[in-house]
């Protein structure tokens, strides 16, 4: 199975490019939530701004680390 | 000839714009609003819990083009129900790679491949969850002793902000229909002004009824200010 080609390709080393292009883009999105959240506690300060900036962390950081298993795991 | 032009001294003693309301006539709005902070926490409506969908004269509230003078009246979102069928649906979602023991559609994918599968759809989850949450929690209708401002994010990168003076209203209508809206007391309030003044819509919110009276007594307040000479 980890034979197939394509052209001198791997197909999983073509699936893996897939994967990693895909967490590179949701590691850009959660930047923008991030950015996002900052912007909206901001606009509204209301209580919860502290909380929901960690999460937004918290966010962007399990999809950085989504990104770096794929490259080395896959 | 008499002098026309001397002033009658009984007009030195009348009575200013100040002294023509009566005290009495002061909506219960108003009334609330000059009570110091201890009384307030005691008001109905009045809640220290940040995901309140309805909160009469908040604590600590302070929103972008907020006026330094400006007092925020009331604090709105939709009613928490409105969440359950995002919430449902993230349930659902939680237990979904249960199916992948039924249906092993994914199988011929190495274990690795399956296994980062899976965690980007749990990861996947948490963001809709999270952005369903934020879109609740940040879309509120504030109501100040001014004007109502509708904060509305459509999502992450699109924002609207629409306010309206107390002053342009024209019209307040309230609906609340259906055994569930009956049941959990929340519905619709649509509040329209006047001339080229964009309409505000409040939808899904507790207590539209108590929304619509404290917006009269806000509209009335306003009348008093213009009797008064207290206009801001």
């Amino acid at each position: 199975m980890n034979d197939l080609g394509l052209a001198g390709l791997s197909v999983f080393g073509v699936l893996k490019f897939g994967f990693v292009l895909v967490f590179a883009l949701y590691v850009v999105f959660a930047i923008v939530v991030v950015r996002q959240v900052n912007l909206m506690g901001e606009t509204l300060k209301i209580g919860l701004d502290k909380i929901l900036r960690v999460v937004s962390l918290l966010h962007f950081a399990l999809v950085a680390t989504l990104f770096l298993l794929a490259l080395v795991v896959l | 000839m008499p002098d026309i032009f001397i002033n009658d001294p009984k007009s030195a003693h009348t009575p200013g714009p100040q002294q023509l309301v009566n005290q009495e006539q002061y909506p219960q709005v108003s009334l609330d609003m000059k009570l110091p902070n201890e009384k307030k926490h005691e008001l109905y409506g009045h809640t220290h819990n940040p995901l309140a969908a309805y909160c009469y004269v908040p604590d600590h509230l302070n929103f972008e083009t907020q006026d330094k003078k400006e007092k925020v009246v009331l604090l709105l979102r939709r009613h928490p129900i409105t969440n359950l069928p995002w919430i449902i649906f993230v349930i659902l979602m939680l237990f979904a790679p249960l199916l992948l023991i039924v249906f092993p559609v994914t199988a011929f994918l190495p274990a690795r491949f399956q296994l980062i599968s899976i965690m980007a759809w749990y990861v996947f989850v948490f963001t809709y969850a999270f952005e369903n949450f934020l879109v609740w929690f940040f879309n509120v209708n504030i109501i100040t002793d001014e004007r109502i401002v509708d904060i509305d994010f459509h999502n992450f990168v699109y924002k609207e902000v629409t306010d309206a003076e107390l002053d342009n209203i024209e019209d307040v209508t309230y609906t609340m229909g259906g055994p569930i809206r009956t049941m959990f007391n929340y519905g619709n309030v649509f509040v329209q002004t006047a001339g080229e003044a964009q309409n505000i819509e409040m939808l899904g919110i507790p207590k539209p009824d108590r929304v619509a009276k404290i917006l009269q007594e806000l509209r009335q307040e306003e009348e008093i200010e213009r009797i008064e000479g207290r206009i801001r």
